[in-house]
């Protein structure tokens, strides 16, 4: 995989007249502004799994002006998958999700860069992947890579936004290294979890896709542009059919295996 | 919300009764027969999985129970 922008070439980094017009209508938000598109524009982000809400948040990322970008799936488009995955048309069919994905967001934005890797995630490839990464998005479809994927966040301390989507339903929840109180994705669930029940077995309405991935982009900004984000400290779960969303508290699992390795050794640290 | 002080309220709907036999959050999984994996949240507060069997349930609360899904 190719390295994104160097630190010379990130510090270096302003908003072109043509980046500033674009980017007019967020940078009037207050708290948006001028300086936090800057921000947006020197992030990097990694987006795992480019089906429905990798398609949809990478989407909104890259109109956002999210600098750099790198896309990983070792999936090929189907014609099933068009319905809710919106960056892809039929020409795109049996084409790497992740290669394709990337030419459709580099159309949309010339200000940012993207990387596809045609690859699964691998945990061993984690440290080359999140080097300079800013935020982690899991938009995976099988627990396995989720497991793997909090483990190699934890172990990183690089945040993990986390959602998640079936039928009508989605989940969201922020793992924050910052905030590792609330515990990470395997304190809330362990890992054992039934693994039949996804998008393929059980199916998945397109809009509510749209409805969770959009959630997720927006609070991926937010976090970039460095917003507390409510989702550190508990679990979205969102129903699109009855429209009401419901906050969970989290807490850490103190017999977690992935995450209280990192708290104890801070503890150590500290005193 | 649940009024009844002998009942909690499952997912906003079902309720249950809260008896000398079913007072704790396993309990109320065991009448409930549900034997796949879930995470349950009392009064919107998470409670993990090996708190469960001491969690004691007074009437009153609210219990959110769910699975994780993993589509994407
Ligand atoms: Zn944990």
């Amino acid at each position: 995989m190719a390295d994104l922008l160097t630190d010379q070439a990130l510090n270096e980094l302003e908003l072109s007249d043509r980046e500033f017009i674009r980017y007019s209508r967020q940078v009037m938000l207050e708290q948006w502004n001028e300086q936090g598109q800057l921000t947006l524009k020197k992030a990097k982000v990694v987006i795992i799994g480019c089906g429905g809400l990798g398609n949809i948040a990478a989407s909104f990322l890259a109109g956002a002006g999210v600098g750099q970008l790198v896309l990983v799936d070792d999936d090929c488009v189907e014609l099933s998958n068009l319905p809710r995955q919106l960056a892809f048309e039929e020409g795109d069919i049996e084409n790497a999700k992740a290669l394709a994905l990337a030419n459709r967001l580099r159309e949309q934005n010339e200000h940012i860069e993207v990387v596809a890797q045609t690859q699964r995630f691998d945990a061993d490839d984690a440290h080359h992947l999140f080097n300079q990464a800013d935020l982690v998005l899991d938009c995976t479809d099988n627990f396995a890579t989720r497991y793997a994927l909090n483990h190699s966040c934890v172990a990183h301390a690089i945040p993990l936004l986390s959602a998640s989507v079936i039928g009508w339903q989605g989940q969201l929840l922020l793992v924050d290294p910052n905030q590792m109180d609330y515990g990470c994705y395997q304190c809330l669930f362990d890992s054992a979890q039934d693994s039949a029940a996804n998008c393929t077995t059980s199916g998945v309405s397109g809009a509510a896709v749209g409805i969770i991935a959009s959630y997720q982009a927006n609070e991926a900004i937010r976090y970039l542009l460095g917003q507390r984000s409510s989702l550190a400290s508990s679990l979205l779960l969102i129903d699109s059919q009855s429209l009401q969303n419901q906050i969970l508290k989290r807490a850490y699992d103190e017999n977690c295996s992935i995450c209280n390795a990192p708290r104890q050794k801070e503890n150590v640290n500290v005193d | 919300m649940s009024t009844n002080k002998n009942h909690v309220t499952i997912n906003n709907s079902q309720t249950i009764c809260i008896t000398p036999g079913v007072s704790t959050v396993v309990d109320v999984m065991i009448a409930l027969e549900i034997n796949k994996k879930v995470a349950i949240a009392i009064d919107n507060q998470i409670v993990r999985q090996s708190r469960w069997p001491k969690t004691t349930l007074n009437g009153g609360e609210n219990l959110s129970i769910f699975a994780a899904i993993a589509g994407g």
